[in-house]
């Protein structure tokens, strides 16, 4: 009887054993899986923090381009006519608080003014001698920027100049659609592209309607009296990064955008600045006035099988007449000692495209046809007088939304030529 | 002169166009979604990079460069940065 009670509890301990020790086995497996998870956790939130963003974020970017030239009427004149190479940084150290710098690297092989990928030239104010070729190395911009409220963004530094729309929107070479800039714009050109100076900006709201603003004061454009070339006597140059005087030059820009999806845009913008010879010199109450109107739409349709973009800009720029000294060898041909002339230069351009982007093949969906007109004029009888007027006529093929090839025939009242450019976002 | 009659030309066929336009309350900023604002916003200048080409915080960092550049409303930056941010 006892010996069948130890049995029993022997076989109930031995029962509740096995399943324990078990049970004790399994627990430990977890625990250890437990530690390994742990252990995996913490590896991987190491990895995480080690790219996790501070406050302060950085973007590095910009654009590129190569273009050939082919002068249809002069077949040895045909060259890589210009390189350039832009890169650009956005820091952002608060949410507030940017910084924007451009860089332009450029290399331009011997060629006039008005033909350089992302808009080196215009008509060349500085490189326009057809001379070899020349690197520049240019600081585009380099802008604080402040993002006060809603309403209003403040900027300090070299900023894009907000007159008319080309130079400030429309100069990269990946979203220019023609591979030359219109006449008077681009860099090197008359009209501003970047200055030196202040600005306040921003867009609100109005019923459907937009509107958006640009006011700024800047060192303004200094006057070339011809005291340092002569063929230049009338002309003024915005790079301006040491004044000439202690006047600034006010400038600004309106826009308006009346239709709801933002689609048309009417600008008017313009600079005044007082002064812009140098103080001391006879021609420093000479003034100068730019006014600028523009234009850009962009139709959307289905009907049409994709997007249709008009551009256009018309800008005027008056510096008050004054005289500037002849040449010692004109004087001698019987010339009067100073000669003066109506100091006004015109320059506007219309642009059309149309990529059939919404079209079945991607092949056709990657064309762009484009058109433009433009003319430009410098005072007639000064020494750097100037006039053409071109109808470029372009085909682009976009590899990506920021890399094209683009062939374009400009038929102009001076030269003929053939283009073709390679630019890149990146 | 020239300038000023083209200016009161522009000026005109923009009233024109705005007196047209009803006044739906989707036509409002508040009203329309990040995607889009992104749609009609960011086509204005140059071809639409597609979402999937720069990270959130890249895209932070673009769309505020964009607002300075275009002078986009705050609310306008705002919803599209959230799309892209979103679609990326
Ligand atoms: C007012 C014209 C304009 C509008 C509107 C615009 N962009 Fe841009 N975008 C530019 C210009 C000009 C550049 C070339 C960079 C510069 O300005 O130096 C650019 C550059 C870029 C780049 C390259 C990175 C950089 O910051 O330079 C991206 C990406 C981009 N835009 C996306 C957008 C998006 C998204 C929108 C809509 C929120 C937009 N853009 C609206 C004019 C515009």
């Amino acid at each position: 009887m006892k010996n069948k009670y130890i049995f029993l509890v022997a076989m109930f301990a031995v029962a509740g054993f096995v399943p324990l020790a078990v049970l004790a086995q399994d627990q430990s497996e977890v625990n250890k899986e437990i530690e390994k998870l742990k252990e995996e956790n913490r590896e991987q939130n190491k990895k995480i923090n080690a790219n996790k963003p501070g406050k302060s974020s950085f973007l590095f970017t910009g654009f590129s381009n190569l273009t050939y030239h082919q002068n249809l009427e002069d077949t040895d004149d045909s060259k890589f006519a210009h390189a350039g190479f832009s890169p650009i940084t956005i820091w952002r150290p608060s949410e507030r608080l940017m910084l924007e710098t451009e860089l332009h690297i450029e290399m331009e092989g011997g060629v006039h003014g008005g033909e350089a990928g992302d808009g080196h030239g215009g008509h060349g104010s500085e490189n326009e001698a057809g001379h070899e070729g020349t690197t520049f190395i240019d600081l585009g911009y380099a802008n604080m920027v402040y993002f006060l409220n809603d309403y209003m963004i403040i900027t300090a530094g070299k900023f894009l100049t907000p007159i008319g729309t080309f130079n400030e929107r429309f100069h990269p070479s990946w979203i220019n659609p023609l591979p030359t800039s219109p006449l008077g714009m681009g860099h090197g050109s008359p009209l501003p592209v970047a200055e030196l100076g202040i600005q306040i900006r921003g867009g609100l709201q109005t019923g459907i309607s937009k509107l958006n603003y640009a006011l700024y004061l800047s060192n303004g454009p200094v006057l070339e009296d011809g005291q340092g070339d002569p063929e230049r006597a009338g002309s003024v140059v915005y790079s301006n990064f040491s004044d000439n005087n202690k006047n600034k030059a006010l400038g600004g820009r309106l826009g308006w955008l009346p239709i709801h999806n933002s689609s048309l845009e009417i600008g008017i913008s313009g600079q005044w600045a007082k002064n812009v010879g140098d103080e001391g010199s006879v021609y420093e109450k000479v003034g100068s006035q730019l006014v600028v109107g523009d234009i850009s739409y962009l139709i959307n349709s289905t009907s049409l099988k994709g997007v249709i973009r008009l551009t256009g800009q018309y800008s005027k720029l008056m510096v008050d007449d004054a005289l500037y000294k002849s040449d010692s060898t004109d004087i001698a041909k019987g010339d009067s000692e100073f000669y003066t002339f109506d100091n006004t230069s015109t320059f506007y351009y219309g642009l059309i495209s149309y990529r059939p982007s919404k079209s079945g093949k991607k092949f056709i969906r990657n064309i762009e046809f484009v058109y433009r007109y433009d003319f430009g004029q410098t005072p007639a009888d000064s020494k750097w007088e100037f006039e053409d007027a071109r109808s470029t006529f372009g085909l682009n093929y976009w590899i990506q939304a920021r890399s094209a090839i683009k062939l374009a025939v400009s038929i102009g009242e001076l030269s003929n030529i053939m283009y073709l450019q390679w630019a890149l976002g990146f | 002169m020239k300038l000023s009659k083209i200016i009161i030309a522009l000026a005109f066929i923009g009233y024109i166009i705005f007196s047209v336009s009803s006044c739906k309350p989707s036509q409002f900023i508040t009203a329309k979604s990040g995607a889009q604002l992104w749609g009609e916003n960011c086509v204005r200048c140059h071809n639409i990079p597609s979402p999937n080409i720069y990270s959130d915080q890249q895209w932070e960092l673009a769309v505020s460069h964009m607002r300075l550049r275009g002078n986009l409303t705050k609310e306008e930056s705002d919803k599209i940065t959230e799309f892209l941010q979103a679609a990326n």
